[in-house]
């Protein structure tokens, strides 16, 4: 890659995410933070891809038009982020400042352990290669866009016109939104897929972790960083078997279902533990997770959906809270609009 | 409803294998339900992965989800709501800080870290990870034979025929060039490339049924694993030369139009 399209990578897969969030935490009461806003970033980036993608897939429409609607909108949400939270802004380096001032030497050294563990994994992913047979449609599938900048018009086995649609995915186009990052980036598939979203999606799992740290412990730096030091080691351990959620999330994370299993459906749960916690302004970051999850896998239309309705269960319906349980309702139209499309089109 | 208890259990015990992390999971939700301290996290931690294991074994459930919602062969993904990392390393950290002694701590965490990774199995093994060979990350042979191709055909059009390892993997890398089937026959849409495909991954196959084949799916290369001379003579015969070798693979392109 040239240093021009590093620039564009760090662009758009940290800078924009992160002031796009920034617009989507905007309303939220209290810890806001850069590591929520770039989850939030992600799952409003995630949202806006699917209701881009799928249409576009309908109406046949080039991968380039998808690619510009996705820089026009996803610049637009982030200079809006940006403006909202000019104010704040300011304050955030000091403020980080003044957090790193207050760390004891202890927790330093348990945060390099939990750092070090996780960079490990970074550093693993990038110098390593699993081969996974799925990868002949998910990543052939981005290829195929990139090279006939289609989107879902070709067959990614063979290369020949598709006779009809697979059901199955063009209502969960995430290889679609891989061969979108790859055209801005301007790199090549297999490297964006296999190189750059690892280390992007495995660290964005562990920001998630990160917020759970602080909804579970608080501003108790030495709990959230042990808590850090064991997950990444559970995480690391956790290849009894081929269908666990840390295997798919180390060893395949550049496939939709890998991202469900490690950083979606842990975002799900910790939005709604924390909307049961704190109502004002969330719901809309819950909306786009329900949508991302959409994106990345056709089991992410009703396993967040089933979720949603577990935490709605325990939150809502059991206390009788019913402005969440509408709520939450709102938030699982998308999904349940996506299982009514994919029972009709199938 | 046997068979749906039976298909659940079954799923359940593929999904945990031999190790010993659903074991350090229903500790700490046991640990969770029991502490007093813990009833603040109990409907986050506890309550929450109860009610998802209910509804994987109760038969209505589980029934509904694994035949109308998301298909039997994946019912284990619903293993994926319960939130295993975080009750293990929830409860670890604080059994670690419950004690004041900072060498108790130290001493406890380490113990723990010794039970996660025995009790776990590791994810970097050689069995599923292995060096890149480029900065691709495709494997050798299949970037190299990709790479023979386009050298050689440059814009023109390129179909091949390969066996299953190269089917599957070549148009991550390359995908200008067609095929008549993708992984496990996948996209076949004719016979001729379903027969081509089977043939392609026996031990063996006659040159001149496999040459026909591909020439009726109109392949204008051809890769055959494990070919010596006489058959690269043979393949010759039939209308397809050998431009190369590739390890075990030998690659050929159709002469004859």
């Amino acid at each position: 890659m040239q240093p021009m399209n590093w620039i564009y990578a760090i662009f758009w897969l940290l800078a924009v995410p992160a002031a796009v969030g920034m617009a989507l935490i905007w309303y939220t009461d209290k810890n806001k933070s850069i590591c929520f806003s770039v989850v939030c970033g992600y799952a409003g980036l995630f949202a806006m891809a699917q209701m881009i993608l799928v249409p576009g897939i309908f109406l046949k429409a080039s991968l380039h038009t998808v690619v510009y609607i996705y820089q026009i909108l996803s610049i637009g949400a982030a200079f809006a982020g940006i403006l909202l939270n000019r104010k704040n802004l300011k304050k955030v380096p000091s403020e980080i400042m003044s957090k790193i001032k207050c760390v004891k030497i202890s927790e330093w050294m348990l945060f390099s352990i939990g750092g070090f563990l996780i960079f490990v994994q970074l550093v693993l992913s990038v110098g390593l290669v699993h081969q996974d047979a799925d990868d002949s449609f998910y990543v052939a599938s981005a290829s195929t866009s990139v090279y006939t900048d289609t989107i879902f018009v070709y067959n990614p086995y063979t290369g020949l016109h598709y006779r009809r649609l697979p059901s199955r995915y063009v209502l969960s186009p995430f290889s679609m939104y891989e061969a979108v990052l790859t055209k801005i980036v301007g790199t090549d598939v297999p490297y964006m897929v296999y190189t750059i979203l690892p280390v992007v999606l495995l660290s964005l799992a562990y920001l998630v972790y990160w917020l759970w740290a602080k909804l579970l412990f608080g501003d108790n730096r030495k709990q959230c960083a042990l808590f850090l030091i064991f997950i990444s080691m559970v995480q690391m351990f956790s290849n009894y078997s081929i269908y666990t959620s840390g295997t798919f999330l180390l060893m395949r994370i550049w496939q939709g279902k890998a991202v469900l299993a490690g950083v979606l459906l842990p975002a799900t749960a910790y939005m709604c533990s924390r909307l049961a916690k704190e109502e004002k302004g969330g719901w809309p970051i819950l909306l786009c997770l329900q949508l991302a999850s959409c994106l990345v896998s056709s089991m992410g239309i009703i396993l967040s959906l089933l979720m949603t309705g577990i935490y709605t269960f325990i939150y809502g319906i059991c206390t009788r809270r019913w402005k969440y349980v509408g709520k939450a309702f709102f938030c699982c139209i998308p999904n349940l609009v996506f299982s009514v499309v994919y029972l009709l089109i199938r | 409803m046997g068979n749906i208890w039976n298909m659940c259990l079954e799923t359940w015990r593929a999904y945990w294998g031999e190790a010993g992390h659903i074991f350090l999971f229903l500790l700490g939700l046991l640990y969770l339900m029991v502490r007093k301290k813990e009833r603040g996290k109990r409907n986050i931690l506890v309550v929450y992965p109860f009610i998802v294991i209910v509804i994987f074994f109760f038969p209505v459930t589980a029934d509904v989800i694994a035949n109308y919602c998301i298909g039997q062969s994946v019912y284990w993904r619903m293993l994926w709501l319960l939130p295993v990392p975080l009750v293990i390393a929830y409860v670890c950290t604080k059994l670690c800080t419950a004690i004041k002694n900072t060498g108790l701590q130290v001493m406890l965490a380490a113990v723990f870290l010794g039970v996660i990774v025995l009790s776990g199995a590791q994810v970097y093994v050689k069995d599923n990870y292995h060096r890149a060979d480029n900065r691709e990350k495709i494997s050798y042979d299949v970037k190299a034979l990709a790479d023979l191709i386009r050298a050689d055909a440059g814009d023109k059009r390129k179909k091949l025929s390969a066996p299953d390892y190269i089917a599957t993997y070549i148009r991550i890398y390359a995908p200008d060039i067609q095929m008549p089937y993708g992984r496990s026959s996948r996209g076949a849409v004719r016979e001729t490339g379903k027969q081509l495909h089977l043939l392609l991954n026996q031990e063996w196959a006659e040159p001149a049924q496999v040459a026909e084949l591909a020439r009726r799916a109109h392949c204008n290369y051809l890769v055959v694993k494990g070919a010596d001379e006489v058959m690269d003579q043979k393949y010759g015969m039939y209308g397809y030369s050998l431009m190369g070798t590739i390890d075990q693979y030998h690659l050929y392109r159709r002469v004859k139009q």
